[in-house]
């Protein structure tokens, strides 16, 4: 049994409350020559309730975890998750984006790998490149960067722990080019 | 190119990746399907750098592949030459400003023929290595004509 | 019984073709007992790259994140793109895609049962495969001018236009491709060695393949019906009603083992000839692209704001790009790329538990990874301190082969 979009936003808000500051429910239509309608439901919420909407989407149906992205916003790090809802029924899958902001000065998220061992990946990559802690999580060893990567430099951060330093220009036209403003 | 010489022995070539896209490798393998067979020149691909008078390397190196590539390059005997297979470990290709890359290979390991291309044909691939096949054979005359 | 340690080296395609990854394994007697995995070996930081260049940059990047599914990350970003800008392909560009999209599923699963007959030990299989792979390859280098990285997709449509010529190429491809798959059925599916070799290894069940998040045929041969072309369709997939294929729908039962993988991507191939026929006979007319001009489509990108979630089924799973644009430059401010062997590998670590080690090459190759969507790096050192290199290892799977060809009594 497979639900719409509008009854999945309405069961998150009833069990959120005031958590949930911003929803938005997207619609494309895709197709070449017969259009199909796709949903999406985009929501904002604040982080303590983050387990408690995970939780409320594993009870509608075992969900397939996307991604799990975040992004520097100066202040604060706002980190993505997205869900895949109702795979396996034709043309009716239906993806629950979840936005959280974090303060930079308390960069802590509970771990989901008890209810999904596949998003040990995504979590352990989030840790290294934008340095946010899981609490929870087991392993906890460097995934992709190298062992010997140096400490407090996490690649996808715009302030003073990114990496704007360590790179290599291996064309010596590029510095030029762009008049050594990197 | 001078007086092409009959080749007196079999060249056994081994190929190391390094953070590569897997383009070219999979190119360089197909050098052995029956299409372009390489394997009738007396090419053939073996598994330890010991054993190998070519080394086909691929990719731009990252920062903890550049040990491993001098390694390999200084298990291998003389005469021996380096071919890179690819715009990637030509000059950094695509990859011209990334924090984990340390650059083309010939910053690295002495490097004998080029093969451009993204990825470069199967018959740009076996060119190349005769033209290291005939540089070796160069090689080995004057270390018997030295001694 | 002693404890020995054994760090594996996994992943070549040729005996000689080192790949990098590290899968370390502790081994008593036959039996692994326990598994961990690391990459992170052959890390380029791409999606930090492309948020710094403009769009159309940073889509020539994503065509060489694979060489192998060259042209599915293009697809799953030129998707997601004109979702978040608002932007949407013309009809025909529509169904271009899709074709080079199916053609490139064709070769990428004749590539991988060379590598899984390989890694049996049917050699002359591998070399047979490979010579089928260079029809489909001419078709490609016909229509886009190269064997890899096609380089024909855009923010809006297609760079190239099919003609009269090609399509005859197509139809002659097309039939080649029936007999092709015909003999293949028989030599893979029918053969009892390689049923007995490969029935019972590497068993995923439904419940680990959901709780690993496993995609693509991976999750399929396991029982999942899961495939993005039938949940969210897109360009011409909407027309046609695709299935994702799954064992219990052809042979009426489903184990998740290797036998069951091969098994699907061979119907895959079908399937993929029959969609390429159908968009043939029904191409539409009209214009290639939405914006022809790239001055005034990067000036579009620079003033819209959007985020948009792309997918695309690719050849190994499901392949995600995120974008989030947010006005003030031509590309993308935030930018993440999943690819199908992220989460195909987490997979290793539960199939190889209780296996034996002359398995272990069909396990590795059992989801075809993808080396350089992620990296990884083998090693392989027993409770010594030797290292056992991969052609021990290769051969310990031959060998396996050989009993079981004896067992069955099949002459030579």
């Amino acid at each position: 049994m497979t639900l719409k979009a509008e009854e999945i936003l309405n069961i998150l808000k009833n069990s959120l409350g005031d958590a949930l500051i911003e929803q938005e429910i997207k619609t494309y239509s895709l197709g070449a020559l017969r259009k199909r309608e796709c949903s999406e439901v985009w929501i904002k919420i604040d982080r303590g309730a983050f387990r408690k909407a995970v939780e409320e989407i594993f009870k509608l149906d075992y969900p397939h975890l996307h991604f799990i992205t975040g992004e520097d916003v100066g202040e604060n790090l706002e980190v993505i998750y997205s869900f895949g809802l109702f795979h396996g029924q034709p043309g009716k899958e239906i993806s629950v984006v979840i936005k959280l902001a974090l303060p930079k000065s308390e960069l802590v998220l509970p771990t989901i790998t008890d209810l999904m061992m596949g998003a040990e990946t995504n979590e352990r990559e989030i840790r290294e490149m934008l340095g946010v802690e899981f609490e929870g999580l087991k392993k906890k060893r460097h995934l992709f960067l190298p062992d010997d990567w140096p400490e407090g430099k996490y690649p996808w951060r715009r302030d003073e722990f990114g990496v704007d330093d360590m790179i290599k220009h291996t064309h010596k036209s590029v510095k030029e080019i762009r008049g050594g403003k990197e | 190119m001078g007086k092409l010489y009959s080749f007196k022995r079999s060249l056994w070539v081994f190929h190391a990746s390094g953070g590569s896209c897997n383009g070219c490798d999979i190119e360089i393998i197909a050098t052995l399907t029956p299409r372009y067979d390489a394997e009738r020149f007396g090419i053939k691909l073996v598994g330890s750098p010991r054993h190998a008078d070519v080394l086909l390397v691929t990719g731009a190196i990252p920062r903890d592949f550049a040990d491993k590539l001098r390694r390999i390059y200084d298990q291998m005997s003389d005469p021996k030459a380096v071919v890179v297979v690819g715009n990637c470990g030509t000059s950094g290709g695509l990859f011209y400003d990334s924090y984990n890359l340390v650059g083309p290979i010939d910053e690295i390991i002495p490097v004998d023929v080029y093969v451009p291309g993204c990825p470069p044909r199967p018959e740009a691939i076996i060119d190349g290595v005769v033209k290291a096949w005939l540089k070796i054979e160069k090689l080995e005359k004057q270390l018997e004509g030295g001694e | 019984m002693t404890k020995s340690q054994y760090y594996i080296p996994i992943g070549p395609i040729h005996p000689a073709l080192k790949e990098p990854i590290r899968v370390e394994a502790k081994v008593e007697g036959e039996k692994i007992v326990e598994v961990d995995v690391k990459r992170g070996f052959a890390h380029r930081g791409i999606e930090y790259m492309g948020m710094k260049r403009n769009a159309i940059q940073a889509l020539y990047l994503s065509e060489r994140i694979c060489g192998i599914c060259s042209i599915s990350h293009p697809y799953a970003f030129v998707v997601g793109s004109e979702k978040a800008l608002g932007i949407e392909a013309p009809p025909r560009a529509q169904y271009i895609r899709t074709i080079i999209a199916e053609l490139e599923r064709i070769h990428s699963h004749i590539l991988w049962l060379g590598v899984v007959a390989h890694e049996v030990g049917f050699d002359s299989l591998l070399f047979w495969t490979w010579k089928g792979r260079e029809k489909v390859l001419d078709v490609l280098e016909l229509i886009s001018g190269n064997r890899i990285n096609y380089s024909m997709y855009m923010i809006g449509g297609v760079r190239r236009d099919l003609k009269e010529s090609h399509i005859k190429a197509l139809k002659e491809m097309i039939d080649y491709y029936r007999i092709f798959n015909q003999e293949m059925k028989n030599l893979f599916l029918a053969d009892p060695v390689y049923k007995a070799r490969t029935r019972g290894v590497a068993q995923l069940s439904k419940e680990m393949a959901l709780k690993v998040n496993a995609v693509g045929p991976t999750a399929r041969a396991a029982g999942l019906r899961m495939d993005i072309r039938q949940d969210i369709p897109y360009d011409a997939y909407a027309d046609i009603e695709v299935r994702g294929i799954v064992p219990q729908d052809i042979v009426g039962e489903v184990y998740g083992d290797a036998y069951d993988a091969t098994l699907v991507r061979i119907y895959e191939i079908d399937q993929s000839v029959d969609i390429i026929e159908y968009c043939i006979d029904n191409l539409p007319e009209g214009k290639i692209m939405a914006i022809p001009n790239y001055v005034v489509l990067l000036s579009k990108i620079k003033r819209t704001k959007g985020e948009g979630i792309g997918a695309h089924e690719a050849p190994r799973g499901e392949v995600i790009h995120y974008f989030k644009y947010d006005g003030t430059r031509d590309g993308p401010a935030v930018w993440k790329v999943v690819a199908p062997s992220y989460n195909n590998i987490n997979s290793w670590a539960p199939l190889l538990l209780g296996a034996e080690v002359a398995d272990i090459p069909v396990v590795v190759a059992y989801i075809d990874p993808c080396m350089c969507c992620n990296d990884r790096i083998a090693v392989v050192r027993d409770s010594s301190g030797k290292i056992v290199d991969s052609t021990t290892l290769h051969r310990m799977a031959v060998e396996k082969t050989m009993r079981i060809k004896k067992e069955l009594g099949v002459k030579e």
